[in-house]
């Protein structure tokens, strides 16, 4: 896996979140946690998994989409389905 | 009465958004009391005394046969992750009455806050408005509990306009706000 694609698929996992959490780019780090920030609640989550969804073009489990509780869990879920972090 | 005579007097279990809500069982008694006492969900209660071994049998002694509640234990993948019922608020009995109230926790910390807790609880309130007939569903949250007051609203509740305590809130949900709230979560059920 190349760097540059690793590369491209963080900027597309920020891009997604920040889409929609509507909260900026610079907001979306590793650390940060489903119920962290006002933004991030149940509506926003289930648009996040739609967006994660269409921009990796994936299906997640019910179990990962429940488990999906933070932008680090998020890169690790989606490494599941081939998408390299 | 034996204990093998006990059971809750409702035996249909209800599948629906990747949860199954089973009646309550005498040996579920022992979880739901853990739960029950745990600080997490005794400090939302508004009764948060420890419960006994005892008194929890005693308790399901008294409301098994009771038509005017049921009570579920919730499943997800073949475990037990919560509690959920639906009780008169009248002298009616739950099939009788048109509306019910509601009352759910889970009690499988890593699930709280997950979109689980909403899959359970649209369970029960399609379960209430679909086979059940409901026409309004009623629930009762203590104010202090801003992410159960945001939960309820998630799930279509709205506050009433009279509020008769100044501890709790008092909400309705309706069927058509339930159906647009499982609108939204429909696309999420999966396997």
């Amino acid at each position: 896996m190349s760097n540059e694609l690793i590369q491209t698929n963080t900027a597309k996992l920020t891009t997604a979140f920040a889409t929609a959490l509507v909260v900026a780019d610079t907001q979306i780090h590793d650390d940060l946690a489903y119920n962290s920030i006002k933004e991030w609640d149940s509506t926003a989550h289930m648009l996040l998994i739609a967006e994660l969804e269409n921009v990796f073009n994936v299906m997640l489990d019910t179990d990962d989409i429940i488990d999906m509780s933070s932008v680090a869990k998020a890169k690790v879920i989606l490494s599941k389905y081939g998408v390299s972090f | 009465m034996s204990e093998t005579d006990l059971q809750m007097w409702h035996k249909e279990d209800i599948s629906a958004f990747n949860v199954v809500l089973k009646p309550l069982q005498l040996n579920d008694l022992e979880q739901l009391r853990l739960w029950r006492n745990s600080p997490e969900i005794s400090s939302q209660m508004l009764d948060q005394r420890e419960i006994s071994a005892k008194q929890q049998q005693r308790w399901f002694e008294g409301i098994c046969t009771d038509p005017r509640q049921m009570q579920f234990v919730i499943y997800y993948k073949n475990q037990q992750v919560g509690a959920c019922n639906l009780k008169s608020s009248t002298a009616l009995t739950v099939t009788e009455s048109d509306s019910v109230e509601t009352g759910f926790y889970l009690g499988e910390a890593k699930y709280r806050g997950t979109i689980l807790a909403f899959f359970a609880a649209l369970a029960l309130n399609q379960y209430a408005f679909e086979q059940l007939g409901k026409k309004m569903l009623l629930a009762q949250v203590k104010n202090t509990n801003s992410a159960a007051l945001r939960f309820n609203e998630q799930l279509g509740y709205q506050p009433d306009a009279l509020q008769l305590s100044a501890e709790m809130v008092a909400m309705t949900l309706v069927p058509q706000a339930h159906r647009d709230a499982a609108a939204k979560f429909a696309t999420f059920i999966r396997n």
